[in-house]
């Protein structure tokens, strides 16, 4: 190598050698990099909790899959109604599931509670329930339980009357991951619990899980809610 | 030599560097340097198996693909939002707002709070749902004007205390599993489990009588002969009752002692 070549060599060196000194050295400046100055860590432990290793689920009609339990609240499908957004675009879930027990339990002011909710924002929750209550279907008996205490959903049930309940998804069958929905409590006992979900009407839409399953996702890992309107239900099919 | 040349070219190069980036006037041109080289964190990061999303520096949000869930993050409160399935896989609509369910095991009965004690209570009793269960179902299946008629008749006559009354209209789809829809009102009345007791097209004089006797739990055995019984429960709390009898003793024995 020539000397020529060798001092062009050594002055290049010089400059980079400069430049990464100045870089490194100077207070204001810092090579960019991509770890976050304070990292908000994801909530494990909520995850962990809420997400239960589900049992069997499976979709069915009003039959469970042991082929003898029957669901209690049978609504027939062209009276289901499918699960829409508000004026917002939000969902309309929890007035759905509010108008398919007013149509099972013959509560005509929430009839088509729906419908009338489309001109509100989506989106429910218990206060809300209340104020569209009133101004929707003032009289409307019913009541609101929050919390993780299934016996008010089996009090409703074992008199007929259709529940309406928080689930949090996650089944494998109609939702993959978590979700903030509610839907219609048809069946539950020590065995078997049967939702009717507004987001899936059909006659064999049915989401039939085990007992322990169906209450981790109402509770969703935290607490439950159900709203259960007072109107009794259908009287029995005639015989003699 | 070569070494005084090769230290004259390093200072000289170390220098240069220095000049270009400080420039004539001061500080001003490292700021533009800082701008350039300071990237605020855009985009999503992993860290750890979760994606956090950042945009110009701040955390927005987080996802697991384990799970599947999706928060948003609130940077200046540190809080995470509800959980939900991402935006890219947007479902069905749902509509719950969660964190609103304030939960704590709390009832409301059409919008008014009832205490924990007062719901154990309901409950224990099995009224917060009404018990109807085992009562008779009457069922008025005509246009709101024939029905409430007939309803008012047979709640004047107090015939509708023990029933659970419905009406319906003839083309409504709780009457297809064979009611007969042409009386002006029909009137079913059945037991729980669905046994016609009676079946009039309209209300006649024997209508009120029929629907007033009939009670399936009703058994003339069980009726209570004799004297009544005490129902002790029915004195509590006990304690006036108590005070009251000693009370009532000590005079007794004061006035012996006279």
């Amino acid at each position: 190598m020539s000397n020529t070549s060798r001092n062009v060599l050594l002055v290049v060196a010089a400059f980079v050698v400069g430049w990464l000194l100045y870089s490194v050295c100077h207070p204001a400046v810092r090579l960019p990099h991509w770890a976050p100055p304070r990292l908000h860590h994801y909530p494990y432990r909520t995850l962990i909790k809420q997400v239960e290793p589900a049992g069997k689920i499976v979709t069915g009609g009003p039959v469970a899959p042991d082929g003898k339990t029957e669901v209690v609240c049978d609504l027939p499908v062209d009276q289901r109604k499918k699960n829409v957004g508000g004026r917002d675009g939000a969902g309309l879930c929890v007035f759905t599931s509010i108008m398919h027990a007013a149509r099972w339990q013959n509560e005509t002011r929430l009839a088509n509670f729906q419908d009338q909710m489309r001109n509100e924002p989506g989106g429910g929750y218990p206060e809300k329930v209340d104020a569209m209550v009133k101004k929707y279907g003032p009289g409307t008996q019913y009541i609101q339980y929050e919390g993780k205490d299934p016996s008010v959903l089996e009090a409703a049930l074992k008199t007929g009357r259709m529940v309406c309940v928080t689930y949090n998804g996650h089944d494998g069958v109609h939702y993959g991951g978590s979700i903030a929905h509610m839907v219609n409590l048809v069946y539950l006992d020590n065995q078997f619990a049967c939702v009717l979900d507004n987001n899936f009407i059909g006659a064999n839409d049915l989401v039939w899980m085990n007992r322990q399953d169906f209450l981790s996702r109402w509770t969703g890992g935290r607490d439950g809610w159900a709203v259960v309107l007072l109107n009794p239900p259908p009287p029995p099919p005639p015989h003699n | 030599m070569r070494y005084v040349f090769l230290t004259t070219i390093l200072t000289l190069g170390l220098a240069s560097v220095g000049l270009a980036a400080w420039g004539p006037r001061g500080c001003a041109p490292s700021s533009e340097a800082v701008a350039s080289h300071v990237q605020p964190l855009d985009g999503w990061k992993q860290h750890k198996g979760i994606y956090y999303w950042y945009v110009k520096g701040e955390q927005k949000a987080a996802y697991d693909p384990s799970t599947g869930v999706y928060r948003t993050f609130n940077a200046s409160t540190a809080s995470w939002g509800p959980e939900t399935a991402p935006p890219w896989k947007k479902g069905p609509p749902t509509g719950v707002v969660w964190d609103k369910v304030k939960g704590g095991n709390s009832y409301s009965v059409c919008g008014q709070k009832v205490g924990k004690e007062e719901a154990t209570a309901l409950l224990t009793e099995a009224s917060e749902v009404p018990n109807d269960a085992k009562k008779l179902r009457l069922t008025l299946i005509g246009s709101p004007e024939e029905c409430k008629s007939v309803l008012d008749t047979l709640a004047k006559a107090s015939a509708t205390d023990n029933v659970v009354c419905q009406s319906y209209r003839p083309d409504d789809w709780a009457l297809r599993p064979g009611f007969v829809t042409k009386g002006h009102p029909s009137i079913y009345l059945e037991s729980p489990d669905g046994k016609v007791l009676l079946r009039q097209q309209g209300l006649d004089a024997n209508t009120v009588a029929a629907v007033r006797k009939a009670s399936p739990d009703y058994s003339p055995a069980r009726d209570p002969m004799g004297l009544p019984s005490l129902d002790l429960a029915s004195l509590q709390p006990y304690w006036p009752y108590l005070v009251g009898g000693g009370v009532l003793l000590l005079l007794v024995i004061l006035r012996k002692d006279r």
